[in-house]
């Protein structure tokens, strides 16, 4: 680059030489279309100068910042080309779950129902096994009262017949008489209940 | 009357002192120069302009250099010729190496454009109106293509871009490219030439016609009220009204200017390259005529360039 200018402002020097060998060399004021040879000069040495000086200070910090700034805007783009890529499958996840928990939903209901109506008749089952067993218990216990008592029953009479048969009798039995008469009592009895 | 005779025309013409106010405190401030040669009015300007863009852009260059948003007008204003003349001239006219380039188009941009500018401040003027000025310029622009195109491909390239690729015999080619050759090189130098004339042209011929219609008024001296307060408000009113032009004009030349560079420069440095790698591409048999572009941009320049 630094050659470059050197070459600018040597054939730039080469062609105001042959501007200035064409000028006449009259004074002032100088014309519009003369061809000045101290103007030629101030035009390239301003015009070379600013070019040297913008291109070293100016155009190349610009240029660089302009490219800074492109790639920045570029990268955004992407970042935020991508972002909304990746917002978009997430949220298209997502409605996919929903539309998988929605049509969950009905399944769910009927296993719900399902077990509670299972376990209602359980329970129901349950409920009525032990009404059973406790029926059954309570029938036994009646049972058993119900022979302790004939069985009072029994004895108390055979007592008040012995009683009344002694008294009829005007004797009194030995008491072998009395066991004896009982037991006969008794196996009548028995045989009478049990027919 | 406000202008003596002749004065207005003075202030389009280069000189060795600079009327600052003349008008009314006759204030001449005399140029260093040695009988006719030294600093005068343009160079100053010159100097001014220069001066002037440094002001403007050194600052703005630390800026833009961090890479961050722009913000505010002046950072804004000045950011988007730079970006205008980046992506609008160089990117499509230079193609992918537009930013090896594109420094040469800022700087004459810019150039042109403040010299053009200074003619709209009252008592300076446009260097620009300088047909020597003009001419470094467009020196500085045949000379620009030249460089670029052979540090680029190397002279024999360079020279070879110039030549029309033909289908012919060698004992046809040989005496055609003989002729054909500096049809093409001079062929280069004369848009350069035509570059120079249509800046200095548009330049000039703007402020002459602005200072003509000012001379109406010192002609019209002593006729009678009626007669001078109607010719003096025409007169002011046309002048306003053409200054504008004028301004859109300023640019434009500069954009034109910068615009054809990139245009000249991208068709040598694409014969160069056809030159370098061969013709497997199609050919523009004139390396300076690069297609319809050019042909559009010639018609609108042409137009332009008869504005006045």
């Amino acid at each position: 680059m630094r050659q470059l200018g050197l070459s600018l402002v040597l054939l730039l020097g080469v062609a105001s030489a042959a501007l200035a060998a064409a000028d006449a060399g009259h004074g002032p004021p100088p014309g519009p279309l003369d061809l000045r040879y101290d103007t030629a000069i101030w035009a390239i040495v301003v015009f070379v100068g600013l070019l040297l000086i913008l291109r070293a200070k100016a155009w190349g910090p610009i240029l660089e910042g302009l490219k800074k700034r492109e790639e920045t805007i570029r990268s955004s783009l992407e970042a935020a080309e991508k972002t909304r890529a990746e917002m978009e499958k997430i949220r298209a996840d997502f409605q996919k779950e929903l539309k998988e928990a929605h049509q969950q939903i009905p399944a769910l209901m009927e296993e719900a129902r399902r077990d509670a109506e299972s376990m209602a008749n359980d329970m129901r089952a349950k409920a009525a096994a032990d009404i059973q067993g406790e029926r059954e218990r309570l029938r036994h216990e009646v049972e058993i009262a119900k022979d302790q008592a004939i069985k009072e029953i029994w004895e108390q009479a055979a007592q008040l017949a012995t009683l009344i048969s002694a008294k009829a009798l005007g004797r009194s039995l030995t008491e072998d008489d009395h066991r004896r008469l009982l037991d006969e009592a008794m196996q009548e009895m028995t045989h009478v209940t049990r027919n | 009357m406000l202008f003596a005779a002749g004065s207005a025309l003075d202030h389009v013409m280069d000189a060795f002192d600079l009327h600052i106010l003349d008008e009314f405190v006759h204030l001449s401030i005399p140029l260093p120069n040695y009988h006719g040669y030294g600093l005068s009015k343009y160079s100053l300007l010159m100097l001014l302009a220069g001066g002037l863009i440094l002001w403007i852009y050194l600052p703005l260059a630390k800026k833009i250099q961090t890479g961050a948003a722009p913000t505010g007008l002046f950072w804004n204003l000045f950011e988007f010729i730079l970006t205008f003349i980046r992506d609008y001239v160089a990117k499509p006219y230079i193609g992918e190496h537009a930013d090896e380039y594109v420094h040469y188009l800022w700087t004459a941009f810019l150039f042109v454009l403040t010299c053009n500018l200074l003619g709209m401040i009252p008592w300076l003027g446009s260097p620009t109106a300088s047909f020597t000025i003009t001419s470094v310029l467009a020196a500085s622009v045949f000379v620009f293509i030249h460089a670029m195109s052979i540090m680029r491909f190397g002279v024999w390239n360079h020279l070879k871009a110039f030549a029309p690729h033909l289908e012919l015999p060698i004992f046809m080619k040989v005496p055609i490219l003989m002729m054909l050759w500096p049809i093409e090189f001079g062929g280069l130098m004369l848009k350069c030439f035509v570059l120079s004339v249509r800046l200095f042209a548009n330049m000039f011929a703007g402020h002459i016609v602005l200072g003509t219609i000012l001379l109406f008024i010192p002609m019209v001296k002593n006729t009678g009220l009626a007669l001078e307060s109607t010719v003096t408000f025409a007169s002011v009113a046309g002048v306003l009204a053409l200054s504008f032009l004028e301004l859109f004009v300023a640019f434009l030349q500069a954009f034109l200017f910068a615009f054809l560079t990139a245009l000249f420069l991208g068709g040598v440095l694409e014969h160069a390259e056809h030159a370098a790698h061969g013709h497997e591409h199609n050919h523009h048999p004139d390396p300076a005529d690069a297609g319809p572009d050019d042909a559009h941009l010639h018609a609108k320049s042409e137009s332009s360039g008869h504005a006045h």
